[in-house]
């Protein structure tokens, strides 16, 4: 809380400050007293750090994985194995005390791994989803909850403008402003050849990928102050693209390039811009349409970590971008790949 | 027209999936003949090349038939990354990626021949799809075993 000087803390603010620092506090204690040696901190979920190492090729489901589709968007409560976001094992720290986020696509992959970090890490988070993807927004909602935070569900379709001016409209009423704005959601539908896309189906992944996050940057910037984020969800597609997204992929490098262009135009005005840039990661995406049959049952299975990644092995990137301490980081794109692709 | 969630498999497509199973089966398997040394290796490869030769000329058959192209076994996308581990592989290390791959490939090839044997629109390569299947299954069981063994 103390290196928010940008902004005036409300006495709310501070409260919260104080109780994040509360509920750290014993995990502190436990690392530098005796028990640290026998014991493994405990985040306030219950959930134990681990001690010692893990080894990356063996901490996820490995392919093959058994053959799945379902009616997009896809529900990850109904994905076999079922994703992890961090539900039981991410820890937080306070590392976003006080801040409010927006993130679109919250309710799973991803966006859901984020939601729940920053909830955890102090923050008060409203998500957007599409109305079928209730049943995974009500999961994520109960556990910003459970992290004692502020939860607010704005459903609905980004491919309208004025939906998305509502969004941010209605998150900065509900969380008293915005500071963090992760521009997550993303439409994804292989095709083998670009003459099975049509122009309603190229037009649907254009809004819901470029000028949704266009229109809610747009509607967010003139509320957001110096020391705010923004945050972008590209991919390995953007440098590495496969022969069936076509247009997903350049829709990929299209955010990964307006990452870089914004950080420059709003360095000026301390906000920084960055992106997450995700190989082939476990999310309701894929099983919807996003990835072919045969791709299904053996996803991950190319990257050397003979894996793919999970929601939640990406959830400290959005922290880490978020969060006061990374400031000096703008216009970069992280990555988590798994060993293939960029950048 | 607006098109969202999976589709139901359609002739083109399936018959490049199943062109680039083949193309990768037959790439993988002479790759193997240039570097393995291992006997079970080479048998398994030299099968592999016989019995996906085959399945291609059915493949061809079966898709005239239904008024495509003859599809010729070709690399496709992903492929290439399992070909490039391989071709950096040497002696026990090549030997286990392969017969992994194997597992890998084959499960994915059955799931393309079940799902088009079930819901593919034209009876050709149905027909195909059913007469591929068993073919498939047998490779999976014995790469299955292969890759326990050289673990």
């Amino acid at each position: 809380m103390g290196n928010e000087s940008g902004r005036a803390q409300t006495r709310r603010d501070a409260m919260r400050g104080l109780g994040a620092g509360l509920a750290s506090a014993p995990l502190v204690l436990a690392a530098a007293g005796a028990e640290a040696q026998t014991q493994a901190p405990q985040g306030a979920n219950g959930a134990r750090r681990q001690q010692g190492v893990r080894d990356p090729r063996a901490a996820y489901p490995k392919p093959p994985f058994e053959s799945q589709q379902q009616p997009w968007p896809g529900l990850a409560r109904n994905m076999n194995p079922r994703p992890d976001h961090g539900e039981t094992s991410y820890i937080g720290s306070g590392r976003l005390a006080g801040r409010r986020a927006l993130i679109t696509g919250g309710d799973s992959g991803m966006g859901r791994a984020a939601a729940i970090a920053y909830a955890r890490e102090g923050a008060d988070v409203a998500i957007n989803y599409l109305p079928a993807e209730e049943p995974d927004a009500s999961e994520v909602l109960e556990l910003i909850r459970q992290a004692g935070r502020k939860a607010i569900a704005i459903p609905g379709d980004l491919r309208e403008e004025s939906f998305c001016q509502h969004l941010v409209e209605e998150a900065i009423r509900a969380l008293g402003g915005l500071d963090i704005v992760v521009c997550n959601a993303g439409r994804q539908q292989a095709r083998s050849s670009i003459l099975d896309i049509s122009t309603e189906d190229f037009d649907a992944t254009m809004k819901t990928n470029v000028y949704a996050p266009f229109w809610i940057i747009k509607a967010a910037l003139p509320h957001l102050q110096p020391g705010s984020a923004i945050i972008g969800t590209t991919s390995e597609q953007a440098y590495d693209p496969s022969p069936d997204l076509y247009d997903y992929a350049q829709t990929k490098a299209a955010t990964m390039n307006y990452i870089k262009s914004l950080a420059k135009q709003l360095g000026a005005k301390g906000i920084r811009v960055n992106g997450v840039a995700p190989g082939p990661v476990w999310t309701p995406l894929q099983i919807s349409g996003g990835a072919s049959e045969g791709k299904v049952v053996t996803f991950g299975a190319t990257a050397p970590l003979g894996r793919p990644g999970q929601p939640a092995e990406l959830a400290g990137i959005y922290v880490r971008l978020a969060e006061d301490d990374g400031s000096y980081t703008t216009g970069n794109i992280y990555g988590a790949g798994g060993g293939q692709g960029n950048p | 027209m607006l098109h969202e969630g999976p589709q139901p498999p359609r002739p083109a497509d399936f018959a490049e999936s199943a062109a680039q199973s083949g193309g990768y089966e037959l790439a993988a398997a002479k790759t193997a003949l240039a570097q393995s040394r291992n006997a079970q290796v080479r048998a398994f490869a030299e099968r592999m090349i016989t019995e996906h030769a085959q399945m291609s000329e059915w493949l061809r058959t079966a898709a005239q038939a239904a008024g495509l192209p003859a599809p010729e076994p070709h690399v496709g996308g992903d492929q290439t990354r399992f070909l490039a581990s391989l071709q950096s592989l040497r002696d026990d290390p090549f030997d286990r990626e392969y017969f992994r791959q194997q597992v890998l490939a084959h499960t994915s090839a059955l799931a393309v021949m079940r799902s088009y044997a079930a819901k593919g629109s034209d009876a050709n390569l149905r027909r195909f799809a059913n007469a591929a299947t068993p073919m498939i299954e047998q490779h999976l069981q014995m790469a299955l075993r292969l890759a326990q063994a050289a673990k």
